[in-house]
């Protein structure tokens, strides 16, 4: 039977939790520790399915907790709980395709479908284990201050990090936003954690958000030029039919990283689904095929200057945006109240880059 | 229809207006003349087939814009069969210009039940 440890403080939330999950008794076992140190006894003795985690907690806190899940069992699926992200941040959380976040007070039965998911994906879908860029992530919603030692195959580096934010980075020969830009999008990284943060100056000056974005983007061009050199060399095969382009997944990180937009699903050249948010997303099922000979159309008709996006908005006020790319096309579903202005910019810009 | 369209020019950004109906084409247009007839129906009947794919997507459906390099359509159904399109600038002001639709939607509705 599959195994979830749950880690928190309150004996109250526990207990509770408990006796909500008593009803699926025959799908999985619950244990319960009330910090890091008791949970990584457990973990050590007994082979886990899910952690779900609270970050903040005596002894051991979740950060430490989850250091040495990135040390020890890094393909742990994890589900960690806060009640202290900003709105902004805990919507970006919510929408990370490396871990699942849940804001306290808990929604029981949204952490009751949280953990099917999480025992669903088995570490292999979406909900992966820790990587260094959540981690640093969630640090974020909690304003932490520490000093972090990355072991991973490329060598070990040191990250400062002062009220959440990236302030400094050391890695070989490169230090600063060098290091950081480097460090930050490492995937096999094993996180150990000091709790002071032993850098004053903030010699990185960019929020961290923006840092993570520009670190993957550049992780991405890199992958990419190494793709082409490396088909360069190699000799002309015969032909093959065409293969839909790779799900850009710096795209799918930054779309997740826009406050104002509440679900985005990615479309292929042959209008496959290719990617979406993590969570519910209704516009997964849109059919694109009906809007694209109409607006092939209209865009052949009217030569005056090229298409670039369509709105669509509804009696209850949702705004829905339509992006044509050349390798794909994304749909968009923004919060109430959103812009669609400046989503349309912010979007464009991204696109452009 | 005319004085409505030309109300709708009035606002900062809009080049002009059309109106549309299924089966019968263009019922009025104070766009520029660069916009003839025949390509306002081109324009027209594209637009019904998105609106037609906006409905059958979304139930609710109200209104579809779209955003070319240096100008927007803005299109909205006014009634069973009729709709309404709109040429702006991309400097236009949305709100100022969903109000006025708004507006007319109702003001069209109004029309059309003392008709019927």
């Amino acid at each position: 039977m599959k195994k979830v440890l749950i880690v928190d403080d309150e004996a109250s939330f526990l207990l509770s939790l408990k006796d909500v999950l008593k009803a699926h008794r025959d799908k999985f076992e619950i244990l319960t520790a009330e910090n890091g140190s008791v949970a990584v006894d457990l973990l050590r003795e007994t082979s886990f399915d899910l952690l779900v985690t609270d970050l903040r907690m005596p002894e051991m806190n979740g950060f430490e907790l989850l250091a040495w899940v990135s040390r020890h069992q890094p393909q742990l699926p994890v589900i960690a709980m806060s009640a202290f992200g900003t709105p902004e941040i805990e919507a970006r959380l919510k929408k990370m395709d490396t871990l699942q976040f849940i804001e306290k007070p808990v929604d029981l039965p949204l952490l009751e479908k949280a953990i099917f998911n999480g025992l669903k994906a088995g570490g292999k879908s979406f909900i992966r284990g820790i990587t260094l860029a959540t981690f640093l992530q969630l640090m974020n919603v909690e304003k932490k201050n520490c000093t972090l030692k990355i072991a991973a195959p490329q060598g070990p580096a040191y990250l400062f990090v002062a009220s959440g934010e990236l302030i400094d980075a050391e890695y070989a020969n490169t230090k600063g936003l060098e290091a950081a830009l480097e460090i930050v999008s490492w995937d096999d990284a094993e996180i150990e954690m000091d709790g002071i943060c032993r850098r004053q100056d903030d010699v990185i000056k960019l929020p961290l958000g923006h840092l993570l974005i520009e670190a993957f983007r550049i992780k991405d061009e890199t992958a990419e030029e190494d793709k082409k050199k490396a088909s360069e060399g190699s000799p002309i095969l015969p032909t093959e039919p065409v293969a839909s382009a790779p799900v850009d997944s710096a795209l799918v990180r930054t779309l997740s990283g826009i406050t104002s937009v509440q679900e985005f699903a990615i479309f292929d050249t042959q209008q496959g689904l290719a990617a979406t948010n993590t969570g519910v997303c209704t516009i997964a099922t849109f059919d694109i095929n009906a809007f694209t000979e109409a607006l092939t159309a209209i865009a052949q008709d009217l030569d005056w200057s090229q298409y670039r996006s369509m709105a669509l908005g509804t009696t209850k006020r949702n705004r829905y945006l339509l992006f044509n790319q050349p390798q794909q096309q994304l749909v968009l579903k923004l919060k109430p109240g959103a812009q669609a202005a400046q989503v349309l910019k912010e979007i464009e810009r991204i696109v452009a880059l | 229809m005319t004085y409505i369209i030309d109300e709708l020019k009035m606002i900062p950004g809009v080049l002009g207006a059309c109106f549309v109906q299924a089966n019968v084409g263009v019922t009025a247009a104070n766009l520029p003349a660069v916009f003839k007839k025949e390509r306002l129906e081109l324009i027209g009947n594209a637009l019904a087939k998105i609106y037609a794919a906006g409905a059958a997507t979304l139930n609710d459906f109200s209104c579809l814009s779209l955003h070319f390099d240096e100008s927007v359509i803005v299109a909205r159904a006014v009634g069973a069969d009729t709709f309404c399109f709109v040429i702006c600038d991309p400097a236009y002001n949305l709100n100022t210009l969903i109000t006025s639709l708004d507006l007319l939607q109702e003001e069209i509705g109004d029309h059309s039940d003392r008709e019927g």
